[in-house]
């Protein structure tokens, strides 16, 4: 009616909202301004001895990593997300599934099962016959580690944009003479580019940031460094030097994909619809299945199965009250990063979706500085400020919550705001008409309303902190062992084995969040 | 109860939404603004409830002031009612929990009244997504009446309906407001909405009200050819002035009051005029629609113009026709500049 | 609202948020792995009545996070895998004195107490009975060895230190050239010594780099390898002789715990049932090796200052990284 843009920007969000959303945003950005300011600080001489020495190499290192598990997952992703969507595969329903179930598998506890399985002396080896194998340690491990355990975030996001593609677009191509394979790839595809690009950019951003995989597939990338810069080698300016080149890196992939998912944004009429043109596969069904059962053999039986083996003939240290402690303190450690990031979200996720002023938007983007913050940087950023100015905050749980929050807050966000779009600003001035105060309105229709949003922004965050492993060594506790770091210790000396019963029960916890976001058919709230 | 605007402004960036509005709805008065998307009047209705802050000017309700200089007060203290174009019900609560919603605690059976009045005492217990279009818009209605308010505000309040559940809706509800015995104000696009409806109406164009009066005045006696052209069909037609008729191509109609004398044009509407087959006659039929009660017929006259007529369907005339258009008997048509 | 705090707070203390180890007697950051120490340990602060809690992690990070923590740090204990480490903490002043460490023969300790070695390692290759080997650790670069070889991650300290020495001895240009050659040969670089161990014990290579009590741990599991003490010869270069150590920190509050511990672990008793549980060198004077072991009278060790290996480490990393052995 009235403009509907203008009469958004005069109803800025109540001024409480602001407050708590402005307080969030700079709490969330101080790694951030600490790694630039440190970075800038750092001499010359650091800058000059690591350009020459470190930097290409870990730019080719990692931006080639990213390159290529991007590469993998948007094959595997986009595939997949076809044929159980949109053709007659057998069993499609428990295949989508099954297809995003290896998000509760960290891509660590991946790399823990392939080194042993894949590995110089590993079970293929025995199986094949022969002396050796290439070292599946390298690029290529790493590469294939990242893509089986991360492509369910293109997966997801594929499948619901084919799922809610209205199919009238492709049976106008149809009819407009295009056969099914140039319908595909020309018009289906271009229109769930947004999804594509999205689902990338978190496994983009995913890569950027892991760790541990990484490390355990002994290929070099900034986050390793950094982490060896903080360790024997000291050197905190040189750790803070590569890691706002990396901080770059990731602002680069993140304002790179965003505009690509912009860009491919099309208004679409209508949506979730019921009829779905399906692919008749023929005899290619078969194939077809094979296919998805290759991939979910790699990223689901193979690992599981090593790690029940493991667990079953375990001869590894760690008695039933150890890993009961461990679990216990994964669980509590993500339960309350979980809820307070549900909590820190909302305020950030009202002034985003309540305000379109230009203040809105800058403290949305430093409350979501965590995409740009990888675990090691966090982490290094949360010890240097703590032990300097913060002093009894260092080494207690508090910090690591902390850096939890900071880390996963964007998702947080990102969930909540969008189930504040779906609450349209008349529900609250109809509540106000009817003499309810802003307060009062916001409890009694805004919070209800967002109960499911709120949940998928929980199990989200309580999902990906419980994997979390960098920020975790570094940042825990003295005696503070969880789950991750249970994986860890042992299978960074090789001793795979010893890590899988630690490993298996991550997986099982993680599963429980996992399935209720897909239950609910949140899956999306993975999403950017 | 009344309400009371003087001078109120409202601007968004450069868009002036709301320029200089003067109004006053009396006590017990259901009344309407009606303008075409994008006049202001949605501005209007939201600068009433409080949802915005004029510029400049007051805004009045029941004598107190709401918005003024250095005064604001907050829409929940303002007693209003409000109906939502899209009624906005909550999702989360049953449709008495919606009507209850601004009721204190010890007041709740007044939520039971509510829906008693609007006839839907037996859906208490369901949810709004249970209801039809029509029951919703009533569970609407019943919330924002429960709370005794002093002035009702309903934001085009059948434009979601199916055209044919609207006219019988727009009844119900008259008949609903009439027996609360509040104050309304309407805002609508519709004119035949507003005309029929509403004790009195407004009609607005960028920001500004063209005219304000009963909608037979309004309807009658346009302000303007603007106004005459959007509140219903109308023929603009050129004459000259003598005394109290105007003469024109069509004919001879008698005038309202004293025209200017010289050329003036006159807002002639279809159902002022009257035909009959004659050939050669003046006119030729070019299209027929048909209404149900009436006909509009689009007449090619024989200077050149397209002429509307509007009659019973009575007798109906044929595409290609050879007819007389002229004044339908006792027709008054009124000067608009 | 009221209630999520509540429930927040409620969770906080159940897992302990806030001061962690206020409670504890005494910390200990441990670069030494937990199934090693973490026995004796226990066995302390249960002797003891203490409250013990202990930070394990890799013996560089733990320096780091030390650094880092400087004088604010909780740990009263020090203990990592080899004297470079804890030479680092001394340096920068983080150590104080243990008169209690004075028993241990001058060269295993630092010469103001600060630190002292717990155990000793010689490195040695492993050897697959019946596979030949070279006598001297510098012969590796020939290719008679290709693609027979197998080393523990560079960032070990062991194999780091071992190349300090080596750097140190020789001269960089010299060290460059052998990490070279080693990388010429194809040496396999696995992921820990324990790796390389079994690699040799099950056969996949015919020579592993690793420390001397990894060869008896890989011999009572039961594969047929024995230790190799390479540059033997008169004058020669001798194997590298590293040394388990521990600290106590300049600001520990618990110092008096803290002597008690390293006390506790040098006693003759524990030394000994340590060094037979790992086959590691005990260094108290008149203990013997664990059986098996050779004697370490026996060895011919290279001569060298831990505080000079602490100095040049950083060089080391550097020149690993450049010949392109880091992994």
């Amino acid at each position: 009616m009235t403009g509907a843009g203008a009469r958004a920007a005069a109803h800025d969000g109540p001024r409480a909202s602001w407050l708590a959303a402005g307080a969030v945003a700079a709490v969330a950005a101080l790694p951030l301004v600490y790694v630039l300011v440190r970075a800038a600080g750092a001499g010359a001489d650091t800058w000059s001895g690591l350009l020459d020495r470190r930097i290409p190499d870990l730019l080719a290192n990692t931006i080639g990593l990213a390159l290529a598990v991007c590469a993998g997952t948007l094959l595997i992703g986009t595939s997949l997300a076809w044929l159980v969507v949109r053709t007659d595969l057998p069993g499609r329903r428990a295949l989508g599934v099954l297809c995003a179930l290896p998000l509760a598998i960290p891509p660590y506890v991946g790399a823990v099962a392939y080194a042993d399985v894949l590995g110089p002396r590993g079970a293929l080896r025995d199986l094949l016959g022969v002396e050796s194998l290439p070292s599946i340690f390298g690029f290529f491990g790493a590469t294939l580690v990242l893509v089986v355990f991360t492509y369910p975030y293109v997966f997801l996001l594929a499948s619901a944009a084919l799922h809610n593609l209205n199919p009238s677009y492709e049976e106008a191509a149809r009819a407009l003479g295009r056969g099914w394979v140039r319908t595909l790839a020309g018009t289906t595809a271009r229109l769930i580019v947004p999804a594509l690009a999205g689902g990338t950019l978190l496994v983009g951003l995913y890569v950027l940031s892991d760790f541990g995989a990484v490390s355990l597939m002994r290929f070099d990338t900034f986050t390793t460094v950094i982490y060896a810069e903080l360790g024997g080698r000291f050197d905190p300016p040189g750790a803070a030097a590569l890691s706002s080149v990396l901080v770059v890196l990731t602002l680069l992939l993140l304002a790179s994909g965003l505009a690509v998912r912009g860009r491919g944004r099309y208004e679409q009429t209508g949506a979730g619809f019921a009829r779905s043109s399906t692919r008749e596969l023929g005899r290619g069904r078969w194939a077809a299945f094979a296919f998805v059962a290759a991939v979910l053999g790699l990223a689901l039986v193979l690992p599981l199965a090593r790690l029940v083996t493991w667990t079953l003939d375990s001869a590894a240290g760690g008695s039933l009250g150890d890993y009961a402690g461990w679990t216990w303190n994964s669980l509590s450690v993500s339960f309350l990063a979980a809820t307070v990031a549900t909590v820190c979200a909302l305020p950030v996720a009202v002034v985003m979706a309540r305000s379109r002023a230009r203040g809105g938007i800058v403290v949305g983007w430093l409350a979501q500085a965590g995409y740009a913050l990888p675990g090691v940087i966090v982490a290094l950023a949360l010890v240097a400020i703590s032990t300097r100015w913060f002093d009894p905050l260092y080494g207690t749980l508090g910090l690591l919550v902390a850096a939890f929050v900071i880390r996963f807050l964007p998702q947080a966000i990102q969930a909540e705001e969008a189930g504040l779009q779906q609450i349209g600003r008349n529900l609250t001035e109809a509540a106000r008409a009817l003499g309810a105060s802003r307060a009062s309105a916001f409890r009694r229709v805004v919070l209800p309303l967002l109960g499911p949003s709120l949940a998928a922004s929980w199990a989200v965050v309580f999902l990906t902190a419980a994997k979390e492993l960098p920020a975790t060594l570094v940042l825990r506790p003295l005696g503070f062992d969880t789950l991750p770091v249970r994986v860890w210790t042992p299978a960074r000396d090789g001793l795979y084995a010893d890590a899988g019963p630690a490993a298996l029960l991550l997986v099982l916890i993680s599963l429980v969040p996992l399935a209720l976001l897909l239950i609910r058919r949140r899956g999306a709230a993975l999403s950017l | 109860m009344s309400v009371s605007l003087q001078g109120v402004r409202r601007s968004f960036g450069l868009t002036r939404a709301v320029e200089g509005v003067d109004l006053t709805v009396h006590p017990g008065e259901l009344f309407a603004v009606l303008g075409p998307s994008g006049c202001g009047k949605t501005t209007l209705l939201r600068l009433i409830a409080g949802f915005e802050r004029p510029d400049a000017g007051t805004v009045e309700v029941a004598g107190q002031e709401m918005a003024g200089p250095g005064v604001f007060v907050p829409p929940e203290r303002r007693r209003i009612g409000m109906v939502f174009q899209d009624y906005a019900l909550f999702p989360h609560l049953t449709v008495e929990r919606n009507v209850a919603f601004g009721l204190a605690r010890r007041e709740r059976a007044q939520a039971k009244a509510s829906l008693e009045l609007v006839g839907l005492q037996h859906k208490a217990g369901r949810y709004p997504h249970e209801l039809s279009g029509g029951e919703r818009q009533r569970v609407a209605l019943a919330r924002a009446l429960a709370p005794g308010p002093a002035v009702v505000l309903l934001d085009e309040p059948f434009s979601s309906l199916d055209a044919s559940l609207r006219a019988e809706l727009r009844r119900e509800v008259e008949l609903i407001l009439r027996e609360a015995g509040t104050t309304t104000l309407l805002v609508t696009h519709d004119q035949e909405e507003a005309l029929s409806l509403a004790d009195r109406l407004a009609v607005m164009r960028d920001g500004r009200l063209v005219q304000v009066g009963p909608p037979e005045e309004v309807y009658a006696r346009p302000a303007d050819r603007w106004a005459a052209q959007f509140v219903g069909e109308v023929n603009l037609i050129r004459g000259m002035a003598r005394g109290q008729a105007v003469q024109t191509e069509i004919g001879t109609f008698d005038v309202a009051g004293d025209p200017p004398a010289g050329t003036v044009h006159l807002a002639v509407r279809p159902e002022q005029l009257a035909i009959r087959l004659d050939d050669p006659g003046n006119a030729e039929v070019v299209e027929r629609e048909f209404r149900g009660h009436d006909v509009l017929y689009r007449l090619m006259h024989e200077n050149g113009r397209m002429v509307l007529v509007q009659l019973p369907s009575v007798e109906l005339f044929e595409v290609g026709q050879r007819v007389f258009v002229r004044p339908a008997p006792s027709a008054v048509a009124p000067v608009v500049g | 609202m009221r209630k999520l705090i509540a429930l927040i707070a409620a969770a906080a203390a159940l897992t302990g948020c806030g001061g962690g180890s206020d409670d504890a007697d005494l910390v200990i950051y441990s670069g030494r792995s937990e199934p090693l120490i973490k026995p004796f340990l226990e066995e302390f602060a249960e002797k003891e009545g203490l409250n013990v809690k202990i930070r394990f992690g890799d013996t560089a990070d733990l320096v780091g996070t030390l650094l880092e923590e400087g004088e604010r740090t909780r740990a009263d204990v020090f203990i990592g895998q080899d004297a470079a480490a804890l030479e680092r903490l001394r340096e920068d002043g983080l150590l104080q004195p243990h008169e209690g460490t004075a028993r241990v023969p001058e060269r295993y300790r630092a010469s103001d107490l600060t630190w002292t070695g717990l155990s000793g390692r010689a490195r040695v290759l492993i050897v697959r009975d019946g596979a030949a080997h070279p006598e001297s650790v510098f012969d590796l670069t020939d290719p008679r060895w290709r693609g027979k070889l197998a080393a523990p991650t560079t960032r070990n300290v062991s194999f780091r230190d071992f190349i300090t020495v080596v750097r140190l001895k020789r001269g960089d240009e010299f060290a460059r050239g052998y990490l070279e050659g080693l990388k010429r040969n194809g040496v396999e670089i696995l992921a820990s010594h324990g790796e390389v161990r079994r690699a040799v014990g099950e056969g996949e290579f015919d020579i592993g780099l690793v420390n001397h009590y990894y060869v008896e741990l890989e011999k009572r599991e039961g594969s047929d390898v024995s230790a190799v003490f390479t540059d033997q010869e008169p004058g020669g270069f001798g194997v590298v002789f590293n040394l388990a150590s521990a600290g106590i920190t300049a600001s520990s509050e618990h110092a008096e715990n803290a002597a008690k511990l390293l006390d506790y672990l040098l006693t003759p008793e524990v030394q000994e049932r340590f060094a037979r549980a790992n086959f590691e060198y005990p260094l108290l004077p008149g203990l013997e090796a664990a059986p098996g072991v050779r004697p370490l009278e026996d060895v011919l060790t290279t001569e060298v200052s831990y505080e000079d290996i602490a100095r040049a480490t950083e060089g080391t990393e550097d020149l690993i990284a450049e010949a392109g052995l880091e992994e």
